[in-house]
């Protein structure tokens, strides 16, 4: 008897959750239909309903971002096809030398070469609108945090666990420019290019 | 034999209960910033006092202990496994990453504070969320090994 109540709720949650998944697609369509940003809860549940997780398929052929165009400071975003994170899925902060401090689960904070954000399907480049010594000190905060650990589930508060586009946007808050116009839980990075602090200067997709 | 799997059974379910309860309990102590650092403490601690008190109440000894605690372990051992496979496997290994990583929340107030180095290429707190479900359950047998020691130790006394 008691197993038997226990399938049913487990029956009943599944179901919860089945539906759930489906509603959030909904809503994100209604969204969408009014050209306005869905909430971060709402993209990630649609995602998860559609079966997409993390960063999306990579592309086999480059796309040509240019990235002559880079200045310290600068933002670099790349997103792929079956992404959860909306339309861009990764961000990086350019700090000059060729580098730009970015991270992935299993690498924690480091540093990576720009033409990494050619395996994008699509990508670019954003500006922020910060003086040099804003965006001096953005930068430097960021190198300070290689070798740091990747979480995806930190809240906004905490300042010693990162995700890529959380740690540019805290960067850059320590300067007092909030990049996060949708304000939520997760700073995604499709947040930088909704943001008026920044200017994309160039955009790139794979054809 | 029947009575040793429903404690088996009940043990497990403690643990992995008990591990659901720190997920939950650390993201929102991660709010407090450094201050989270207590619950990875508590966390071992309540691991330890359950396999201390499925010994007593349950009467499940340490190794059966262990075996549950293995079992309770099972999403964060299975992500890890594929992890550790990356190269043999066709389709990505990203999400049990991601489930490896949500799964070990429980010890992430403590990663700011570990060393920044690697270690086989992966930095070392990948290592540790890698690794630790197959020395979490330690802690629960370890209780359980402790509390057979204090028993056998008591009857001993009772008996001279």
């Amino acid at each position: 008897m008691s197993s038997l109540r226990q399938v049913k709720i487990a029956c009943i949650l599944i179901a919860a959750l089945f539906l759930s998944l489906q509603f959030a697609q909904l809503i994100e369509e209604h969204y969408q239909n009014k050209g306005e940003y869905p909430p971060t809860w709402v993209r990630l549940l649609s995602s998860a309903g559609k079966g997409h997780f993390g960063t999306g398929n990579f592309s086999s052929t480059p796309n040509n971002l240019d990235l002559s165009i880079l200045e310290p400071g600068d933002i670099l975003l790349g997103g792929n096809p079956g992404g959860s994170y909306g339309h861009y899925t990764h961000a990086g902060i350019y700090i000059g030398n060729n580098r730009v401090v970015t991270m992935y689960t299993s690498t924690g904070v480091y540093l990576e070469p720009p033409s990494a954000y050619h395996r994008y399907h699509w990508a670019a480049v954003g500006r922020v609108k910060a003086s040099p010594q804003q965006k001096k000190e953005a930068v430097s905060y960021c190198r300070s945090q290689v070798g740091s650990p990747f979480y995806i589930l930190s809240p906004k508060a905490e300042d010693g666990l990162w995700y890529c586009s959380k740690l540019i946007w805290y960067a850059y808050l320590k300067q007092g420019i909030d990049l996060d116009p949708l304000n939520s839980y997760w700073v995604l990075p499709d947040a930088f290019v909704q943001s008026p602090h920044v200017q994309i200067l160039e955009k790139a997709e794979v054809q | 034999m029947q009575q040793r799997k429903h404690a088996f059974f009940s043990m497990a379910k403690t643990l992995f209960l008990l591990h659901l309860l720190f997920i939950i309990i650390t993201i929102m102590m991660l709010y407090f910033g450094r201050l989270s650092i207590i619950v990875p403490l508590i966390f071992v601690l309540a691991l330890f006092l359950a396999g201390l008190h499925g010994c007593r109440t349950l009467d499940v000894g340490p190794l059966i202990t262990l075996t549950a605690g293995y079992l309770s372990q099972l999403i964060g051992i299975l992500s890890s496994f594929f992890v550790l496979t990356e190269g043999v496997w066709d389709f990505s290994i990203e999400p049990f990453e991601f489930i490896a990583q949500i799964w070990q929340t429980p010890l992430y107030p403590l990663y700011p504070i570990l060393p920044r180095t690697s270690c086989f290429d992966f930095p070392l707190y990948f290592v540790v969320t890698i690794t630790a479900s197959f020395v979490l359950p330690l802690i629960p047998a370890l209780g359980a090994s402790l509390s057979r020691l204090f028993t056998g130790i008591r009857n001993k006394r009772n008996s001279v």
